[in-house]
């Protein structure tokens, strides 16, 4: 007690000294707090954001591993191993149920889905900016055929489940007239969009044509049974599908069982060494729910035996980091500014503090001299900077608790403005517009983003009118509130610290000094 | 009474030797003068009785308790007080600060309960006893005259009632006729059984002290009554 009073009154005595060490460390607590709170944050956005979330994983073949595989010692891939190793990757219907038994598994679907052309006087949707690219890819099917792999005008989607189509699921897409074809109906019924309806003066009751875009004359006939309309203007791939880089206007929505008739129809009209049949592109989603799910069907679906060449992956989880990315670059920005700012803070308290205590060595030496044990004055000067360092710490905290949101905020919406140049930057310098599509887009996509099972929100390019916007609108924007109990404590903790760091000067030259020589030289 | 003995005390700085072999006893009631030639160790004879130097050699007995078995700040706090030639106050302090910061460091040492409102009241006393009214116990110490400031150091020297008061000159600094009345207070302080150990050049103090010590010699002379 009587080392406290006696600190008070020094303190208060000391008006001038006390308010500049005041200051400095009201500055960098208010600092720390910024920064501290600015990493909670992105912690805790992610954290909610991801519990939010009902997770769902895709296994695919892992192409890195087929690629790495493939790779002599020099480095050269030899793509002869290559192809024999992406041949037959998919994974059959069976092999994905098998998987759907890991305990981590709340639900299981799947969709097969596949591309087709127009036939008869059916036309696929087009608009004067896609309708170069559609056109080219499909005049070029012809061409390249025997691929297998040849986009036609239309992507079309079979279903295992309502479960299955997402995009109905989250109501982005609604039925405007007629109804949803029957789960798990194999009947030639299809559900299609309003724009393409409008496109072709179709209704409900109505039949279309498609057919294998390798060969004209196989057609398939199916009965619209109900219209759609998607409230986004996006060619991501949506509800499962493929990935190919089809107007959204000309996605077909079948059931499984349908789309697996034709394909096998298909299939058998041909010898099974042949690629002409339309293929199926068959993808498991398996909804685990939590992140710790997610972690938990990782290892539990190699116990089920899941050979080493596929891997698990997430697209909301993938897509989720995407979103967060300014954030977690201004939450990197944040952690270096944090040690600098502690560093510098360090520096400046300790040399005011040698400073400091140099100034007050006579004091030292007559209270040394009248008694006073050189402990006692080192708790002393120790309870000194400790009293101004929390007085700091909490007018500093409740300052940066403050700001700590507009100021985030701030920094966010400039990291995102950055990353949206430096992606308008790509786009230009890959020739394609800013805001519309690329003039051509790599034929064989569809085989790429195989594994891309889910709609994707990412920045990257795809060429698309909407992409950059959609991908600003899906970047992390604004954070709520940041200070929680542990970043007060953190606050607390750093700047307890620096303090002692500065006493511990004072300390050090409390028990060098000897009074006599003090008072003796105290000119 | 004997309260101080020193016993074949040596003290060196380096190789060079101060104090040689000092033996003699200190009672209380009594005023000493310790006089010498410059450099003759005076002031760190003092330095050594006071505990803010080892002797390199010899013994202390206070109160016939050997000074090494003791805390040094304890005893500093409790048995002696010191004046020193240049006062040694704290400036940012009122002359009352003074006196009750060393009080209260001699009762936080003794781990004692410090009353601020007793201390305070002690305070104002023994300032008063040595000449300092309260306006001028509450003035900052800088603020004070050279010969106030000596009473201020008396004062504080007094604060914890120590058996043996030290000075340092403590009229080095002072006009006549201020020395007289320190001498003055210095005899009251000796009449009230502490024993006052004097450093000086003065003729005046050394005429003022009951026994009178060259430290060269260590020889012993007795004032005539």
């Amino acid at each position: 007690m009587f080392i406290l009073k006696n600190a008070m009154r020094n303190i208060v005595r000391a008006k001038g000294r006390s308010i500049l060490i005041g200051i400095i460390i009201t500055i960098i607590a208010l600092s720390v707090c910024i920064g501290l709170c600015i990493r909670q944050s992105a912690a805790s956005s992610k954290e909610s954001a991801l519990s939010d979330m009902t997770i769902t994983a895709q296994i695919s073949m892992d192409r890195d591993k087929a690629m790495s595989k493939s790779s002599s010692s020099s480095g050269s891939i030899s793509k002869s191993k290559l192809k024999s190793a992406m041949k037959n990757s998919s994974l059959s219907l069976t092999q994905l149920k098998k998987y759907a038994k890991a305990s981590a598994v709340k639900s299981f679907y799947y969709t097969l889905s596949a591309s087709v052309d127009a036939s008869g006087s059916l036309e696929a949707y087009s608009t004067s900016s896609s309708s170069n690219s559609s056109s080219t890819s499909s005049s070029n099917s012809d061409s390249k055929a025997p691929s297998g792999m040849t986009t036609g005008d239309f992507t079309i989607t079979g279903y295992s489940s309502d479960e299955a189509m997402t995009d109905f699921v989250d109501g982005t897409c609604k039925i405007k007239s007629g109804k949803m074809f029957d789960e798990g109906t194999s009947a030639m019924v299809c559900v299609i969009s309003s724009d393409l309806a409008k496109y072709n003066d179709l209704s409900v009751g109505d039949y279309i044509k498609v057919a294998n875009p390798n060969k004209s004359s196989e057609t398939y006939k199916l009965k619209i049974v109900g219209i759609y309309k998607n409230s986004q203007s996006s060619t991501q791939a949506t509800m499962g599908g493929p990935g190919q880089q089809t107007d959204p206007a000309n996605e077909i929505y079948t059931s499984y069982n349908t789309l697996k008739k034709i394909t096998d129809t298909s299939a058998a009209k041909y010898s099974s060494s042949s690629t002409t049949a339309i293929s199926g592109n068959l993808n498991g989603t398996y909804v685990v729910g939590t992140v710790a799910n997610y972690k938990k069907f990782k290892t539990q679906v190699s116990d089920l035996g899941l050979s080493s060449k596929y891997a698990v992956s997430s697209t909301d989880i993938e897509s989720y980091e995407r979103s967060a990315e300014p954030l977690e670059n201004l939450s990197k920005f944040a952690g270096y500014f944090l040690i600098v700012i502690l560093l510098v803070g360090a520096i400046i308290l300790v040399v005011m503090n040698i400073f400091s205590t140099r100034e007050r060595k006579y004091e030292i030496g007559v209270l040394s001299a009248i008694g006073m044990k050189k402990s006692k004055i080192a708790k002393l000067f120790m309870s000194e900077i400790m009293i101004i360092a929390l007085v700091a710490v909490v007018i500093g905290g409740t300052i940066g608790t403050v700001a700590s949101v507009p100021v985030t905020n701030a920094l966010l919406s400039s990291q995102i403005t950055q990353s949206q140049t430096k992606s308008n930057d790509m786009q230009q310098s890959f020739g394609r517009d800013n805001n519309g599509a690329g003039p051509s887009q790599p034929s064989d996509n569809s085989s790429s983003s195989s594994s891309n099972s889910s709609g994707s929100s990412s920045s990257s390019a795809s060429g698309n009118s909407d992409s950059n916007k959609g991908a600003v609108s899906n970047y992390i924007s604004s954070v709520s509130n940041s200070v929680n109990i542990i970043v007060l404590l953190e606050l607390l903790g750093s700047c307890i610290l620096l303090a002692i760091i500065a006493g511990m000067v004072s300390v050090i030259s409390i028990m060098r000094y000897e009074p006599l020589q003090i008072l003796a030289n105290r000119d | 009474m004997e309260v101080l003995k020193l016993e074949n005390l040596c003290f060196s700085y380096g190789s060079k030797q101060v104090l040689n072999g000092v033996n003699y006893s200190f009672e209380n009631g009594k005023i000493y003068a310790i006089v010498g030639k410059s450099g003759a160790g005076k002031t760190t004879l003092l330095s050594v009785i006071s505990g803010l130097v080892e002797p390199t050699e010899g013994t202390i007995y206070c109160n016939g308790e050997d000074m090494k078995s003791q805390d040094k700040y304890e005893y500093r706090s409790k048995n002696i007080g010191v004046i020193f030639q240049d006062f040694n106050l704290l400036t940012k302090l009122t002359a009352k600060e003074n006196v009750e910061l060393s009080m209260e460091i001699s009762k936080s040492n003794d781990k004692q309960k410090i009353d601020k409102g007793e201390i305070e009241r002690k305070a104002y006393g023994i300032l008063d006893q040595v000449g300092l009214d309260r306006d001028e116990a509450d003035r900052r110490v800088l603020k004070l005259s050279g010969g106030q400031q000596q009473r201020v150091a008396i004062a504080r020297a007094l604060s914890y009632g120590p058996d043996i008061i030290l000075a340092d000159e403590p009229t080095g600094n002072l006009d006549e006729e201020t020395q007289e009345e320190i001498m003055d207070i210095m005899k009251k302080l000796a009449a009230n059984g502490k024993c006052v150990i004097i450093v000086t050049h003065s003729s005046y103090v050394a005429g003022c002290a009951d026994e009178r010590i060259e430290l060269k010699t260590m020889k012993k002379s007795t004032k005539k009554q």
